[in-house]
């Protein structure tokens, strides 16, 4: 869903040192070849159209077609993030679900070195969930439901950046998944950042239901289901993944 | 093995979460829609009873509780071996 309009950029904590990306989140050093050193070098703020340009002037049969599909693949691998207009973005959901098409937006990966700047992140995140869950709140009468829906989903992802403080992170935003990159971590720290992210918004479901026994503590309770391993961070727990 | 405990603890510890809110729910409505007294049993074991007392209502968890939960985080590990068979780990 990339097009030559949108505007790249080097992911947070990744930078190009010389002929080598280095990921200083996952502690990454991958060798570029010079069309990827190229691009690199000048996504910070350039369209899409701009670098397939360059591309094409460096040899490239059709720079755009080349460079679409180098971004995306860049971006796949969260070493960039492709800037997409709000209007833009929704016009190119409905334009392709008129063809029976779900476009999925480029991923976006934040610094998350930040407890605020996460939060900030996710907050839009649990909005969306919080709307999605009105039908299902008018349903039961239960008008705190869209509060905890959405707010557990802060919550979780909220636990985890904490759980990892001190080790270099960042949030990565797959549309509505949220989830939090980071390098690979010992046994029990593994365990400790998996585990956080379900307990954080079940055990403030405990917590609530002391106090206001409501049907609405359910949404947040429901995040200890995560820790199964039929939940990635259940399988993360164990080693499974 | 080690994949295999923290599995049966940590299933464990979500089923122990789940029925409890369960039973919660159950309880919420149970008490504002007016149900009679009932209790959620497997024989001896009580998982859950909710009583109605003229206007007083009460819910009880029973001793089927830690065991339901034990059961799932048995269920986890079992879930965690099938994955550790099929994916090497």
């Amino acid at each position: 869903m990339i097009e030559p309009e949108d505007r790249l950029e080097l992911a947070p904590g990744v930078v190009l040192d010389g002929g080598t990306v280095v990921d200083r989140v996952c502690g990454a050093r991958i060798p570029a070849n010079e069309t990827a050193a190229l691009v690199l070098a000048h996504a910070n703020g350039a369209t899409v159209a701009e670098l397939g340009e360059l591309l094409a002037r460096a040899g490239a049969h059709d720079g755009v077609r080349d460079a679409r599909a180098f971004c995306a693949h860049l971006n796949r691998l969260l070493l960039v993030n492709v800037h997409v207009g709000r209007g833009a973005l929704l016009r190119r959901r409905l334009a392709g679900a008129r063809f029976g098409m779900f476009l999925r937006p480029p991923l976006r990966r934040i610094d998350a070195r930040s407890t605020l700047r996460v939060l900030c992140a996710l907050v839009p995140v649990g909005a969306v969930f919080a709307l999605l869950s009105l039908p299902l709140a008018i349903l039961a009468g239960v008008w705190t439901i869209p509060l905890t829906v959405g707010g557990g989903i802060v919550l979780h992802e909220l636990a985890h950046a904490v759980a990892l403080y001190g080790v270099p992170r960042a949030l990565v935003l797959d549309g509505l998944r949220p989830s939090v990159l980071h390098p690979q971590l010992g046994a029990v720290r593994t365990i400790a950042v998996a585990a956080a992210g379900p307990l954080a918004p079940s055990l403030a479901a405990l917590g609530l239901a002391a106090v206001i026994p409501s049907a609405a503590c359910a949404p947040l309770a429901a995040h200890a289901l995560a820790l199964t391993v039929l939940a990635p961070d259940g399988r993360n727990a164990c080693g499974l993944s | 093995m080690r994949p295999l405990v923290i599995a049966l603890l940590l299933g464990s510890l979500a089923a122990a979460i789940t029925l409890f809110f369960a039973g919660l729910v159950v309880g919420i409505a149970a008490q504002s829609g007016g149900w009679s007294s009932f209790r959620v049993a497997a024989g001896p074991l009580v998982l859950f009873a909710f009583e109605r007392t003229g206007a007083t209502t009460s819910t009880t968890f029973g001793a089927g509780l830690p065991l339901a939960s034990l059961a799932g985080g048995v269920f986890n590990a079992l879930g965690a071996w099938f994955l550790r068979r099929r994916g090497g780990y």
